[in-house]
Formats: C-alpha cells, sequence, structure tokens
C-alpha cells in the first residue's frame, strides 16, 4: 500500500506557542485512520496545514504527492480531498437544498445516489433554511456535502461530535461503506469506542507530538496492561525493558503499559521473584489516558 | 424412484449478514479474530452450511459498522484455514468438505436428514409402512444396478 498522506518534520508555530512540534506521519492508501489527541494537542492544525489552508513553520508533507506547503499544489489536494471541518460552517441563508445544488456544482464527481440516500437517511428537510437546523443537523449536512463529493481521500474533523448515538452510527456506516469502496479516511476524534469500532490504523498525538502509531490490530494483539506483585519492593529501574511504558509503583505492587514484548517481559517480572503477575487487556482509551498522562 | 437427494442435500443459499452479531471493540480481543469464532461458531451450530455463500465484504462492513479491511482480514485467514473458499469474482463460500468431520457426525447429520425427509413424507399422508417399503424398496433398486 502506499501512503496518501506523509509529513516530515512538521511543525507549526502560534508566536511563542508550538502546537505541532515535528510530526512524522503516514497514512495508507484505503485506510480507515483516526487521528486522536486532547484538544489543543494539535490536530487541527495539523488538518489544516494537510489541506494548505495554513503554512508550516518548518518541515513538509504531502498528500497524493503534491507539496502541501506549495500554493498551486495544495490547491489539487483540496480538489481531491474532501474535508469537513470541525465547526461545519455553512451558508446560513441557504436552505438544505441549495447548498446541495450550490455545492455539487464545483464538483464533477459528485455521488448523486448517494446525497440522495444520505438526504434520506438523515432525515434533512431540504427546504429548510441552514439558519433554522439543529446542530445535529448541521453536522449531518456538512457531513452530506463531505461524503458525496465521491473524493478518493476524505478528513474528517470530529466529524461526530454533537451527534445522537443513532445518528453515529449511520454515519460510521457510511465510513465504513466509502472504505468498502476505496475511500480512503483519515479522521480526528474523541470519541475512543468509533475509533475502536471503524479504524483501521491510530495515530496519536499530545502536545504537538505523535505518540502512537499502530494498528487496531497491533493495539489490540500486543499492548497489554501488566500488573505484578512482588516479595520485596523494587525499584523503577529493574523495570527497563524494552516494551515497557511508564510503570507505576506502589510499594511492592507494580502496573504498567506493555507495548509489544510482553511473554519476555513476564518472564522478567517472574525472575524478580514476583508473587503475581497479571496480564489484561487494555482498550484504546486507557492506552490514551496513559499516553497523555505519561507527560504529567 | 425416491429422489431422496432433493432433499437431503444442503441447498445452495445466501447468508444474510444478521447472523452475525456486533463485535465488541474494547474487548482487547481484535475485531477480526471475534468475527472469524463467530463464523466458526456459526458453522459448528449449522445456522450456516457447506455450500453456503458470506456476505459480501461491504455488506458485511455496513452490517457490524465495522472497518472493510477486517473483514477482508477474516476471509482470508479463514481461507488458508480452509474453511472458507473465496470464488473470484462470486464471493466467499463455505466449503463443502467440512475438514475432520468424523463418521460419528457424518451419520449424526444424515439421521437429522432422514428424520427430516421421513416427517415430509408423513405429512404427504403416507404411512410408516409404506415409507419403509419405499425405503426398502429404493435400497433394493441401489443393490440391483450395482
Amino acid at each position: 500500500m502506499a501512503a496518501i498522506i506523509e509529513t516530515s518534520e512538521l511543525k507549526k508555530k502560534y508566536g511563542d506557542h508550538e502546537a505541532v512540534r515535528g510530526l512524522n506521519l503516514s497514512v495508507q492508501a484505503g485506510s480507515v485512520c483516526a487521528f486522536l489527541g486532547q484538544n489543543g494537542a494539535g490536530k487541527s492544525s495539523t488538518i489544516k496545514m494537510l489541506l494548505g489552508m495554513i503554512h508550516p513553520t518548518s518541515g513538509n508533507g504531502s498528500v497524493f504527492g503534491h507539496r502541501i506547503d506549495k500554493e498551486r499544489e495544495s490547491l489539487l489536494i483540496r480538489q481531491k480531498a474532501a474535508f469537513v471541518a470541525e465547526d461545519k460552517r455553512l451558508y446560513d441563508y441557504m436552505t438544505v437544498r441549495e447548498i446541495i445544488h450550490f455545492t455539487k456544482s464545483f464538483f464533477p464527481g459528485w455521488n448523486h445516489a448517494l446525497e440522495v440516500q444520505l438526504l434520506e437517511r438523515f432525515e434533512l428537510p431540504a427546504g429548510r433554511k441552514i439558519r433554522q437546523l439543529s446542530k445535529g443537523m448541521r453536522t449531518k449536512l456538512a457531513l452530506l456535502l463531505g461524503f458525496a463529493r465521491g473524493c478518493e481521500l476524505l478528513i474528517l474533523d470530529e466529524p461526530t461530535e454533537g451527534l445522537d448515538p443513532v445518528a453515529i452510527e449511520d454515519v460510521l456506516q457510511v465510513v465504513v461503506s466509502l472504505a468498502a469502496q476505496g475511500t480512503t479516511i483519515f479522521f480526528s476524534s474523541h470519541q475512543i469506542a468509533e475509533v475502536e469500532q471503524v479504524a483501521d490504523h491510530v495515530l496519536m498525538i499530545d502536545r504537538g507530538r505523535l505518540v502512537l502509531d499502530a494498528s487496531m490490530d497491533q493495539i489490540n494483539e500486543q499492548y497489554r496492561q501488566i500488573q505484578a506483585v512482588f516479595s520485596d519492593p523494587i525499584q523503577e529501574r529493574d523495570l527497563r525493558l524494552p516494551g515497557i511504558e511508564r510503570v507505576h509503583l506502589q510499594g511492592k505492587n507494580a502496573s504498567f503499559v506493555a507495548s509489544h514484548n510482553v511473554d519476555s517481559i513476564v518472564k522478567h517480572v517472574q525472575m524478580l521473584r514476583a508473587r503475581s503477575v497479571d496480564v489484561l487487556p487494555i482498550s484504546l482509551k486507557e492506552i490514551f489516558l496513559e499516553k497523555v498522562r505519561a507527560r504529567s | 424412484m425416491l429422489k431422496i437427494d432433493l432433499v437431503s442435500r444442503v441447498p445452495l443459499c445466501y447468508i444474510s449478514s444478521t447472523v452475525f452479531r456486533k463485535p465488541n471493540p474494547s474487548s482487547g480481543i481484535p475485531i477480526y479474530v471475534q468475527i472469524k469464532e463467530q463464523i466458526r461458531h456459526a458453522i459448528e451450530t449449522g445456522a450456516i452450511s457447506a455450500g453456503d455463500q458470506l456476505p459480501g465484504i461491504r455488506n458485511l462492513a455496513e452490517t457490524l459498522v465495522i472497518n472493510p479491511n477486517t473483514v477482508i482480514k477474516v476471509y482470508r485467514e479463514l481461507e488458508q484455514e480452509g474453511v472458507l473458499e473465496i470464488r473470484h469474482g462470486l464471493g466467499a463460500f463455505v466449503t463443502s468438505r467440512r475438514r475432520g468431520q468424523s463418521k460419528a457426525e457424518e451419520m449424526r447429520d444424515a439421521k437429522q436428514q432422514v428424520h427430516e425427509f421421513v416427517d415430509a413424507l408423513k405429512k404427504q399422508g403416507l404411512a410408516e409402512g409404506e415409507i419403509r417399503r419405499l425405503f426398502e424398496a429404493e435400497l433394493a433398486g441401489e443393490l440391483q444396478r450395482r
């Protein structure tokens, strides 16, 4: 598989504030890649740089092989990739029907069948002014406009924010359906459960830095929470082994996340005369909390 | 002549995605492993049988709302394990020769088929004695033809 999005040492500074601090990302064509991070972690800045909407302070990147820092090339990126922004900004004075008509006139690849299907499924009132739509309806309309563009790449910033569970499931279903037809999807989200459900790859950033780059299967198969009870108090240095992330020690108890190498870690822990070792599965949410807390 | 094979042969049918349950993404077990287990279980319990077609990749991904690459991985691995057969352009089918099916299992399956067949004949109004004679005549005829 080829990379459709790539960045190298991508940085963005706003005055003194470093929002993005040297990101090396790679998103494979055909994948559903989730982009996770806390508020202010640098997700939206990264997405805007990928689309050429803001200029990187340093480093570079490409989407479909087009350089993101070159104005002409980034125009091509915006033509080939559909983007649904976090604020779901739409023209308030238009009706639902009008904005669909307006939007599709720009895009020759418009998927008419999908437009009709989503209008019905999302229960959008075609004749209503956007000004009078609820927040959830606006979000669904913005997603419809993105989905129906018929692009090879969809970039979604917090696509399901503010939607009810039924609408979320509908949106995710469209996402997997488009993915099954070959569309690459890169989306940021705070909804970890939905990420676990539909993503095949996860990129996690914290304070502008990449802290996790793994496939969902890798996370489920290799990441484990390990809890050990020792006969005597142990030191943190006893537990420095490849695969062991930050260790929490409390007297004779140790708990930590292992990112790989679990079998050797367990053997090592047993050699340290642990009275008990428990290896537990770990959810993406726990990994997220662990990664974010690691710095505090 | 009785055409037993009309009833005993498993009809080729399309399995709807509703046979499958949504996986639990937070269980720590990869989704593809959960779906593989569901398919194996469905075959073991007879919910789907040899020759049946499984849902298409897009269909199953949409129904379970999971990544289509996960479905591809499931079908591919089950093919390697001999559980499924991928016919290009057609889809995934449960393999007709089930590996490791013991004689006892074959007999148990056959018994069930005979049971259903006899039931059907009874419903058509045939008496037990008549059914027995038909079976015997059929088997005797088989013997003669050999």
